[in-house]
């Protein structure tokens, strides 16, 4: 005696067995899991269990009631396995492990439209001579710096070099022999996935009846025009891109050279050895810290925040040119999160560096003049200082008007001084030197400020100016500057040399007229040359008399 | 590789005439071409739920409703175009095994 229940398949009762009903339940939950929704699953599942009950209904007779396990088995190894029913793939192909390229024939040379971005030449090439056909498009590129070869050889193979179409052209064109294995196996390879292409298609048979649907009144050929506009349209997208690339990388590779020149720059800030002005980052950071570790800082930082977006810029030229897309996670996270700290360590330093600006101090000294015995009194510049530096008076030394500083030889670094020549009433000619520094307490800013170095010295009846202040290189840029006043009696006529004027940040302020405007010097002018060390009137004690031994 | 063949087998018999799952799967199995009925099931349903196949039901006596199916256009340029691949997988076979 066996229990049975009853069931309902398809709309059909059946009298079943227990353990054959478990059997059917059984499976076809196991078949079901086969499945997904999007597959259609509950639609698979009624066909397939309406095929149960034809097959089952066959099974029935008057004389034979119930549904057997034995019958449900039948039943079951003719629908097949779950997994024969549902699995997508076949039985695992054993030969993907060891793809043995078979007996070479006789390759052909032939454009690859599976390994395409524009025509498909340099895959196919690749196909040819058996290499990456990257490596095949780094050469186009390249060629291209050779009277534009690359680009000119590229169309010409893409016209005459024939398409791979049919299976056979493939196989030809990798030079492997056309025989049912590889034949089946690349059509394996390319209906593999029956359902993409399935989808592909549909949509675009969808598509393409919709489109002529629309046009049922004109007839014509406007499909293959359509065609042909959106290929030229993607051709001309893919040559666009390409240019967009090119650009992007040459700029990023040129800037980045820049760059790396500038951080890797050398003690002189801006040096113009190779008929290039070479600007030099660590000498620029010198100025602001004489603290190492801060200078080491500052480089790092600006390399992060000023290289990433370079290097960004050069891999989007590389991606636009090469079409690859990025294989490793995270990569733009933590890239964008080394450019934040890099960002974070530049503001660093910048506080840190304003902090070292916090103060300001100023120390000034008076020192009077003697009166010229007779006819007026000549302000001059120092013309051998300014030959010392290496810069001739002129335009040079203009650009150093904007607090431009400069490195003398001696290790100093350097300003340019203001110059102010103001009458007085008062009977005394009388220059007033006001140096000024920042520091970040107001005492380190007044030794900063002590430690500048200003001179001038009178001979007669002139009055020679330095044309330039200096400090020494450990106290670094704290803004210094300096202030010459200089105060003539009403009676006294003054004359300011064409190369004061160009040297230094002149201006007067006086009610009689001042005379040297023009180029020509009066004759019997004491010029430096003239001089002797001990003429000078030493006036500061920061005065260089090496200048002066020279002249001598 | 058979899948392919399958769905090829599939249209071009239901192009020729209308016919119902068990049609099918009698045809197909006296051509040896199918190994386990359950296989068509899901390849039926994906060509339906493409478009490439339509179908209408119809009463049996005795036995749940048929589903009939039939080509739809849209099918029949997909027949056409595996017919080409086809033939071009014979050509194909027929140049490398000739001597």
């Amino acid at each position: 005696m066996k229990k049975t229940l009853t069931v309902n398949i398809s709309g059909i009762v059946f009298h079943i067995d227990e353990d054959a009903y478990e059997k059917l339940s059984h499976y076809l939950a196991s078949v079901r899991r086969h499945f997904t929704p999007d597959d259609g699953c509950d639609e698979i599942m009624a066909d397939i269990e309406s095929r149960i009950t034809e097959t089952l209904q066959e099974k029935i007779s008057d004389s034979k009631q119930v549904v057997s396990l034995k019958d449900v088995q039948e039943v079951i190894s003719q629908l097949g396995e779950p997994d024969q029913i549902g699995g997508e793939e076949e039985p695992a192909q054993p030969a993907a492990g060891k793809r043995i390229r078979t007996e070479k024939t006789s390759r052909r040379l032939y454009r690859d439209p599976e390994n395409a971005i524009l025509g498909g030449v340099a895959g196919g090439l690749g196909a040819y001579f058996q290499f990456d056909p990257t490596w095949v498009r780094v050469a186009f590129v390249l060629f291209t710096f050779v009277y534009g070869f690359g680009p000119m050889l590229y169309l010409i193979l893409w016209i005459v070099v024939p398409r791979a179409r049919t299976t056979a052209e493939k196989l030809e064109m990798r030079g492997e022999k056309v025989n049912i294995s590889n034949i089946e196996r690349t059509i394996k390879e390319e209906l593999g996935d029956v359902k993409k292409n399935l989808e592909d298609f549909s949509e675009e048979a969808k598509e393409s009846f919709k489109k002529k649907s629309e046009r049922t009144a004109s007839d014509g050929s406007p499909g293959s025009f359509a065609r042909f506009a959106g290929n030229f349209f993607r051709v001309f997208a893919k040559i666009v891109a390409v240019l967009v690339g090119l650009f992007l990388m040459f700029l990023g590779v040129f800037l980045l050279v820049g760059f790396a020149s500038a951080l890797l720059g050398g003690p002189v800030l801006i040096d113009s050895d190779f008929g290039v002005q070479l600007f030099s980052f660590p000498a620029f950071a010198e100025i602001f810290f004489n603290n190492h570790s801060f200078i080491t800082l500052a480089i790092i930082g600006v390399t992060l925040m000023l290289g990433i977006p370079l290097l960004a810029m050069v891999y989007a030229g590389a991606r636009l040119i090469f079409g690859f897309e990025a294989k490793i996670r995270y990569f733009g996270f933590v890239t964008f999160m080394l450019w934040v700290a890099g960002l974070g360590i530049c503001l660093f330093v910048l506080l840190s560096g304003a902090r070292n600006f916090s103060s300001q101090r100023s120390i000034t000294e008076e020192i009077v003049l003697e009166r010229p015995e007779a006819g007026r009194l000549v302000f001059d510049v120092d013309e051998q200082k300014i030959r010392s530096l290496g810069i001739r008076p002129g335009s040079e030394v203009k650009a150093g008007r904007w607090d431009l500083l400069w490195m003398t030889e001696t290790g100093h670094r350097s300003g340019i001084p203001q110059l102010r020549i103001r009458t007085t009433t008062s009977d005394e000619i009388k220059v007033v030197i006001t140096k000024e520094s920042r520091g970040p307490n107001p005492l380190v800013a007044m030794d900063n400020a002590a430690s500048m170095t200003y001179g001038f010295y009178q001979n007669g009846n002139t009055v020679t100016f330095d044309p330039f202040f200096s400090f020494e290189k450990a106290d670094g840029w704290r803004a210094q500057k300096v202030f010459i006043e200089v105060y003539v009696p009403e009676n006294i006529p003054v004359e300011v040399t064409d190369g004061l004027r160009k040297a230094l940040d002149v201006r007067w302020y006086m009610r009689h007229e001042v005379s040297g405007k023009g180029t020509e010097k009066p004759a019997g002018m004491l010029t430096l040359n003239h001089c002797m060390p001990g003429d000078a009137t030493m006036l500061s004690r920061s005065l260089l008399p090496v200048s002066i031994s020279k002249a001598a | 590789m058979r899948k392919g063949v399958l769905e090829f087998c599939i249209l071009s018999l239901l192009s020729n005439k209308e016919a119902y799952a068990s049609d099918l799967i009698q045809t197909m199995k006296e051509s040896k071409l199918l190994v386990v009925e359950g296989t068509i099931y899901p390849l039926l349903t994906r060509l339906k739920n493409d478009g490439l196949l339509s179908y209408r039901w119809e009463e049996s006596t005795g036995g749940p409703p048929r589903k009939y199916y039939q080509v739809t256009l849209l099918g029949e340029k997909f027949l056409e175009e595996l017919r080409k691949t086809w033939d071009e997988l014979v050509e194909a076979v027929g140049k490398a095994t000739s001597p």
